[in-house]
């Protein structure tokens, strides 16, 4: 489990993060979301102990890191790069041996990673020999290859294609399964929807939205209701009835307060209108923070 | 302690694995070689551009043809006007007509080449040396001199040190001459390391913040540790390549001395300067035996035990003290890489202003300017190593080292500073007033 406590951090006067707290449960993937310029990336260079903060504390399971660069955190930066001259096998171990793990340890967690990865090949090719794709799997092999308790990946699958990006994708699930804590950072809001379970939004240094996905979809939700069916248009005597938002052949959307669909559907029923379809509209998550951060950007 | 390990033989093995690196150790030894090898032929090259002259001569002074590699000069009676035509007609290249003196008491004269190809330096300045000589020998005979008193005039003078208090070294002549060419070699020895291993430092740090590892490596490792294991890393690689050429260049030269030989090219013996000095020059003696002697005498007489380990210590202390600010240039600019050369050049200035000072401490070793930029710890590095050899009092030399070891504290506590903000800056230029903030940063 991660602990964010009240974390604080100023740069020259400015408040980058002003007092965030959130907690990962163990074994969850957690989207750390938020604006360019928000903060994320100070926040995560706290949790891996880059910088220290001004103020608060970080527990991963109970112990505290602050400052720590604890090795069981497995960290890969949005900005990421290689380099250039060196060999792949080469490059990996020099990592994972900065990391504290032994020769022998290395050459083993590679070597099943590599095979994993469909990557056993590369040992002894260069880096810049490589595709950008084939680099990030390298980086992606150098982040997990110490078997990390931490998980922080930003902006994982840049410049992967949907193949490769569906591999780490099962790979990030199966770390998951294991226990491995995982924070995910990225613009992608249907990526974050697909694989967290739980989100913080941070805008301006502060956190304005935390909570499981479903969560803060119902939190957010407009009520609305979308109802698929077999007329053209619905008679005027039923859509009196009913608070019509949008109307289109076979199709209507109608808010319904309170949530009595009850009534809706008995409207429905009674003039005996064929329903094909009536489902909850939930905003997504990137109608979400939108609209959260636009908003928060007004009152500001 | 095992991180900064990995960083130190990462650094040193990529490099010196690198064709870069095993090139320029083969080809600095190489082109040291061609350089000698162009200054010497060039020296004593002389044009295929060979001047048939005739020579009128009043003065009576040339009695039989003077045959060189750039002239041929013949003695004539014919007149001047005769031989003028016989220049139009391109028989003969030039005329060289030596007036008569009216009286032996000049102190100039004037002789004339009538040519109409314009004589080059090398014709001018070999006539010049020669008419020079005639003028002598004919006032020698018209005032009726002593040819051998005459040559008695010509002194060689040189000033030999002897020390007053008994138990002092005797030195020869030839010391000081030995001592500042000495002097010089050794600074500007460390200026070149300064330089070279400098910048690698400054292009092997932007790398890594260019091609963005670095949040990974930072990620891992304090940027103290990443920025000395760096400095240390290319510190080895010089050694190394120092190493080698400490090796390589003798067994270079050595070779070169027996074979070019037989491409008429001397090594060693300077053939520009045997040709000058032969019958040019008068009393100007090309270097003999006894004087090669007196020379391995000098050097083996001086202080290596005192010299080589103050050597060893400027030469890594100027390599850590710069070393340590190229570090933080590196980091503090990105990719501009003009950027980089003018930050380059304000770090280097320091450096260039010593090699200037060290030539003024040559010419006096024990003046003040000699002893304050021998202290101040900017310019020790340079200056230092040269002065010792002129046996400056201990309390200068501790003094030095101890400023200088704290200059390195210094400048490694700032630049360690500026390395950590700056590494993880993307995008942001690195004005003054900004490096200057970083400093300040907790």
């Amino acid at each position: 489990m991660l602990e964010v406590n009240r974390i604080t951090k100023i740069f020259r006067g400015h408040k980058a993060l002003d007092a965030v707290s959130f907690t990962v449960p163990q074994g969850t993937i957690f989207g750390l979301l938020g604006p360019n310029g928000a903060g994320k990336t100070t926040l995560i260079r706290i949790i891996t102990g880059i910088f220290m903060p001004d103020a608060g504390d970080i527990r991963l399971h109970g112990r505290p890191i602050v400052g720590m660069r604890y090795h069981k955190i497995g960290y890969l930066p949005e900005e990421r790069g290689l380099y250039r001259k060196m060999r792949v096998g080469e490059h990996l171990m020099y990592l994972a041996r900065l990391k504290g793990l032994s020769r022998t340890e290395a050459r083993r967690n590679l070597r099943y990673w590599m095979k994993r990865l469909e990557a056993d090949g590369w040992w002894n090719r260069k880096v810049e020999e490589l595709s950008k794709g084939m680099q990030q799997k390298v980086q992606f092999i150098a982040t997990v290859v110490t078997e990390p308790e931490l998980l922080i990946l930003d902006e994982p699958f840049s410049g992967l294609d949907p193949v490769n990006t569906n591999r780490i994708k099962e790979e990030i699930m199966r770390l998951k399964e294991r226990g491995v804590t995982i924070v995910f950072s990225t613009h992608r809001m249907e990526q974050v929807e697909e694989i967290c379970e739980r989100i913080v939004l941070i805008h301006q240094g502060k956190k304005i939205l935390e909570g499981g996905v479903l969560e803060v979809k119902n939190r957010f939700k407009k009520h609305l209701y979308r109802i698929v069916h077999g007329e053209m248009f619905l008679p005027a005597e039923v859509t009196v009835r009913l608070n019509v938002v949008e109307e289109k052949p076979h199709e209507i959307i109608v808010r319904v307060e309170g949530d009595d669909v009850f009534s809706v559907l008995s409207t429905i029923v009674e003039h005996r209108i064929p329903i094909r379809r009536f489902e909850e509209i939930l905003p997504t998550l990137n109608e979400i923070f939108i609209e959260t951060v636009t908003q928060k950007a007004v009152t500001a | 302690m095992k991180k900064i390990l990995l960083i130190i033989w990462r650094e040193y093995i990529t490099r010196v694995r690198s064709k870069g690196f095993i090139l320029s150790t083969i080809a600095a030894p190489l082109v040291f070689l061609v350089l000698i090898v162009f200054a010497l032929w060039s020296a004593s090259y002389v044009g295929g551009d060979h001047w048939q002259l005739v020579v009128v001569d009043e003065l009576g002074v040339v009695d039989s043809t003077v045959k060189t590699e750039k002239f041929t000069m013949q003695p004539t009676t014919e007149p001047l006007d005769t031989l003028k035509r016989k220049v139009q007609r391109k028989l003969i290249d030039g005329v060289l007509y030596l007036p008569m003196l009216d009286t032996p008491n000049v102190r100039q004269y004037t002789a004339f080449l009538y040519a109409d190809k314009d004589p080059d330096l090398a014709l001018s300045i070999e006539l010049e040396m020669r008419i020079k000589n005639w003028i002598k020998e004919y006032k020698i005979q018209t005032l009726g001199l002593n040819r051998q008193v005459v040559s008695l005039l010509n002194t060689n003078v040189e000033i030999d040190p002897e020390p007053v208090t008994e138990g002092k070294k005797d030195k020869s002549s030839v010391a000081t001459t030995i001592a500042s060419l000495l002097s010089m070699a050794l600074g500007y020895i460390i200026f070149i390391v300064i330089f070279m291993y400098g910048s690698m430092i400054m292009m092997s740090v932007s790398e890594e913040k260019i091609n963005r590892i670095v949040e990974i490596l930072i990620s891992t490792v304090k940027p103290f540790q990443l920025m000395m294991g760096k400095i240390i890393g290319v510190g080895a690689v010089g050694l190394t390549q120092l190493l080698i050429w400490i090796v390589t260049i003798p067994i270079i030269l050595f070779g070169a001395m027996l074979v070019l030989p037989y491409f008429g090219i001397q090594l060693g013996s300077g053939e520009a300067a045997t040709f000058v000095s032969t019958e040019m020059y008068e009393g100007g003696p090309a270097m003999d035996n006894d004087t090669i002697q007196l020379i391995l005498q000098e050097l083996m007489g001086l202080n290596w035990w005192l010299i080589l380990p103050v050597f060893l210590f400027y030469f890594l202390a100027g390599y850590f003290l710069y070393g340590t600010l190229f570090a933080a240039l590196g980091s503090a600019v990105g990719q501009e890489h003009q950027e980089n050369n003018a930050f380059s050049f304000i770090i280097g200035l320091p450096v260039i202003l010593s090699l200037y000072l060290a030539m003024a401490v040559v010419r006096e070793p024990h003046g003040s300017l000699a002893v304050w930029s021998s202290i101040f710890p900017l310019s020790a590095p340079v200056i230092m190593p040269g002065r010792i050899i002129f046996e400056p009092p201990l309390w200068q030399v501790l003094l030095s080292m101890v400023l200088t070891a704290l200059g390195i504290v210094f400048f490694t506590w700032v630049s360690a500073r500026i390395y950590r903000v700056a590494i993880l800056m993307y995008g942001k230029k690195a004005s003054l007033k900004e490096l200057w903030r970083w400093l300040r940063t907790p």
